[in-house]
């Protein structure tokens, strides 16, 4: 497939952006006036890369009422006159189930026209761009995956016979002690400047939960080798397509033979059907896929975050193919697959890929250029289709990216998803990836730079699950796109542990959670280098610009459990740590406000307003008694996210303050 | 007049009945109902403790230190060396109960009955990286 300079789309652009504001924008849909206004010049990805012989189209309501009524011939004949189109249907694949939020979003006015790549793209869009009908002209844009796609097979010969064994992980797997990301035991095999502990967190979680079978993590990624020795028992089943036809929908969800997920990727050989086998393919799903949850304790392979413990309870891995032999699908595939992942069950999108760091430089840039793709997202977490009782939303997770840039990828870039950072086994930022804005959490991701052996032994980086047809069927890679599948696990872990003792989240209460269940990182980013390939990089440019630290699982399920209240001594001012609320890493992070109703004022007698610096909650209180007050602050970085910013997340905290007449500074009741 | 020199004897009688050292020794369990929260502490022969508090939500934390007696006041300190947040007078004229009367200037008055401290709590707790120096997790 041949792709577009960045010049060559610019150009194309200023072509097509004759849109009206009242035409475009449902105003249901727009948020904010800023929004408004900027989703009126939208007309596509202007620095990436899109498909070619495809555009996605917006057409006002008349037009899309008239299509929905029987006219779709009458219509392509009107809007295309003279032109030749090869197809022309809705840019989704099936009709979203959540009718009604998928209309209040607009998602139902969006279209894909094809016609013969050999006809450039810039002539048909200026062709269509002036017919009345249609609102916008979008370039399907294509994201790329967050990973170098390096993948070097496991040899066990070699490797197998030098290795230290880690002591703690329960399970039978034979492989998991190359598994550092799981517990790194700072085994100096693994690189000389291992650091123990620098890890997942998860080897202690394990005794709490391994993940439940409820809980249902779509990889939207490279296809997932379904039938693989260590993920065939964790992947999602649906049952209705296993017992019926083939060739037929069974349960009428659109989607024909969709077992296990399907494939969205339009432009390629296999469309529906996930396929692994073809040339280019890089293993890449597969191997995200098997962090998150290759089947534990069967004796064989790998180890996982929140594969079950051996007895079938691990949590289900829903493939959701958008890339296929090495090229990715567009906005329209990523919208599909999150629309099929809210609408099938999924409570977590695990979301490896993303646009270039470079290519938008603010939230509102990205929400222009990639409406669709938005608006699935948007639909994904929307309440309304939250697919677990413990979640009130779901969640979409993302890495953060691989081009050592100092913001975020996007979509992960934006406050409606986890954007994740990765870390190597010395618990040091990988000179590749991205830090700072609009980044909110790290986790391991692999450093080949650093491996104690770099041309033989490859342990520095993450074994996984791959794909014997092209390589192995484990390998070692690196990048965010390993990282952020740890945090993807993780949350699956949370979540299988919430509905295990009961546990309910209000509105934005997990990703809270999840990113306050932190160690520290900045205390080992205060100065000093490390290598990147042939040079080095000064890790104080890392310094509270790796999100809010990296995941522990531990951490996240005793946040689950509960969080004790603060102590604070009555009649006087008190300065209390708040880290157990906020992690490790509370110290760096950026406070909004504290904010409480009358009721608390009144039990605690609050003489003045509570302030928090530096992770010190500062409270002067009158009154014996206790209440709650909620302290809210940012994720990643200084500032929020959101229109002409690439900013962190809005995290708040409940906290419970108790205040008596004795207070000790380190919370004992003593 | 009579009563209260007959209160005074009584008192002084007391003092120098209670053996406070050994009086303490032992698990002691403190539910305040004005206040969530659930404690247990053992104070050992060799002058050290082992508190166990659930403050509101979440499981016990375990905090570690020593503690001290002199005359009828009872002060500790905590193992990463922060001081209580008071001393107490310690009163047991009530058979398997402890009351501690905070000196601070609070009076906040608590009360201890004794009871052993169940073992899902001594191995369930979490240990208070602020009292023990390392973040030591539960064996479960």
């Amino acid at each position: 497939m041949k792709r577009y300079s960045i010049l060559m789309a610019t150009l194309m652009v200023a072509a097509v952006s004759c849109v009206s504001e009242a035409d475009f924008t449902a105003s249901e849909t727009a948020e904010t006036a800023g929004e408004k206004a900027l989703m009126t010049k939208l007309t596509g990805n202007t620095n990436g890369e899109y498909m070619e012989g495809n555009l996605l189209l917006f057409l006002n309501e008349e037009t899309t009422a008239r299509i929905e009524n029987g006219e779709t011939a009458a219509v392509v004949a009107e809007m295309f006159e003279g032109l030749e189109v090869a197809d022309f249907q809705p840019a989704l694949l099936s009709s979203p189930k959540n009718v009604e939020l998928a209309r209040e979003l607009g998602l139902h006015r969006w279209f894909s026209v094809s016609f013969d790549k050999r006809m450039p793209l810039r002539s048909f869009a200026e062709a269509v761009a002036v017919r009345p009908e249609i609102t916008a002209v979008q370039y399907n844009a294509m994201p790329k995956l967050a990973s170098d796609l390096r993948s070097i097979p496991f040899k066990p010969a070699a490797q197998m016979s030098s290795a230290a064994k880690t002591q703690a992980i329960p399970f039978n797997d034979p492989m998991n002690e190359y598994q550092w990301n799981l517990l790194n035991t700072g085994d100096k095999a693994v690189a000389s400047t291992a650091r123990e502990g620098g890890d997942v967190g998860v080897a202690d979680a394990w005794s709490l939960t391994a993940g439940t079978p409820d809980v249902i993590v779509a990889v939207i990624d490279a296809p997932v080798k379904y039938t693989h020795p260590d993920l065939a028992d964790a992947m999602w089943v649906n049952e209705a397509e296993k017992n019926g036809t083939k060739g037929i929908d069974d349960d009428g969800n659109g989607f024909i033979d969709d077992i296990h997920g399907y494939n969205f990727y339009t432009d390629g050989y296999s469309y529906g059907a996930i396929n692994w086998e073809v040339q280019g393919e890089s293993g890449h799903g597969t191997h995200v896929a098997g962090i998150v949850a290759a089947v534990n304790g069967n004796g064989i392979g790998v180890s996982s975050i929140a594969g079950g413990t051996g007895n079938g309870d691990g949590v289900r891995l829903m493939a959701c193919q958008v890339f296929e032999g090495g090229y990715a699908g567009g906005d329209r595939e990523m919208a599909n697959a999150l629309t099929y992942a809210a609408d099938n069950g999924a409570c977590i999108a695990q979301c490896s890929y993303g646009y270039s760091a470079s290519v938008f430089s603010s939230d509102n840039q990205y929400i222009n250029a990639a409406p669709l793709e938005y608006r699935a997202l948007k639909y994904f977490v929307n309440p309304s289709n939250c697919n677990h009782p413990s979640l009130n939303e779901n969640v979409a997770i993302f890495a953060a990216g691989n081009e050592a840039a100092s913001n975020s990828d996007y979509p992960g870039a934006l406050p409606i998803c986890v954007s994740v950072t990765a870390f190597g086994p010395d618990f040091l930022p990988a000179g590749y990836t991205n830090y700072g804005r609009g980044c909110n959490i790290a986790a391991p991701g692999g450093d080949y730079w650093i491996g104690a052996a770099k041309e033989d032994d490859n342990r520095s980086m993450i074994l996984s699950t791959c794909i014997s047809e092209v390589d192995s069927d484990y390998t070692w890679m690196q990048g965010s796109s390993m990282a952020c599948p740890h945090v993807s696990g993780v949350a699956a872990l949370g979540v299988s542990y919430a509905g295990k003792i009961g546990r309910k989240f209000g509105e934005g209460e997990f990703v809270s959670l999840l990113l306050t269940s932190v160690n520290d990182m900045n205390a080992f980013l205060q100065d000093g280098l490390k290598p990147y390939g042939d040079t080095t990089i000064g890790l104080s440019t890392y310094n509270k610009r790796m999100g809010t630290g990296a995941i522990d699982a531990w951490k996240l399920l005793m946040q689950i459990e509960g969080t004790p209240s603060i102590m604070v001594q009555s009649g006087t001012s008190c300065s209390v740590d708040i880290s157990e609320y906020f992690g490790e890493s509370a110290a760096d992070l950026t406070y909004l406000e504290v904010t409480y109703d009358d009721a608390a004022k009144k039990a605690l007698g609050l003489a003045s307003k509570p302030k928090v610096k530096k992770g010190i909650l500062e409270i002067n209180c009158i009154n014996n008694g206790s209440a709650k007050i909620r302290v809210s602050a940012i994720a990643g970085g200084g500032q929020l996210g959101g229109g002409n910013n690439i900013g962190g997340t809005e995290i708040s905290r409940e906290i419970s303050i108790v205040s008596r007449g004795v207070h000790s500074s380190n919370g004992g009741w003593l | 007049m009579a009563a209260l020199m007959l209160i005074a004897t009584a008192c002084k009688k007391e003092d120098k009945k209670v053996d406070y050292k050994k009086s303490i020794v032992g698990e002691w369990h403190c539910t305040p109902a004005e206040i969530d929260a659930d404690v247990y502490v053992s104070f050992a022969e060799d002058g050290s403790f082992d508190l166990f508090q659930k403050i509101g939500e979440g499981r016990h934390r375990h905090y570690t230190g020593d503690w001290a007696i002199e005359g009828k006041t009872l002060s500790g300190h905590y193992a990463d060396g922060t001081d209580w947040g008071s001393a107490y007078t310690m009163d047991f004229s009530t058979e398997g109960t402890m009351v501690l009367t905070a000196l601070n200037g609070s009076e906040e008055v608590m009360v201890y009955v004794k009871e052993e401290i169940p073992s899902d709590i001594k191995n369930g707790a979490v240990e208070v990286k602020s009292a023990y120096t390392e973040d030591i997790r539960p064996i479960l």
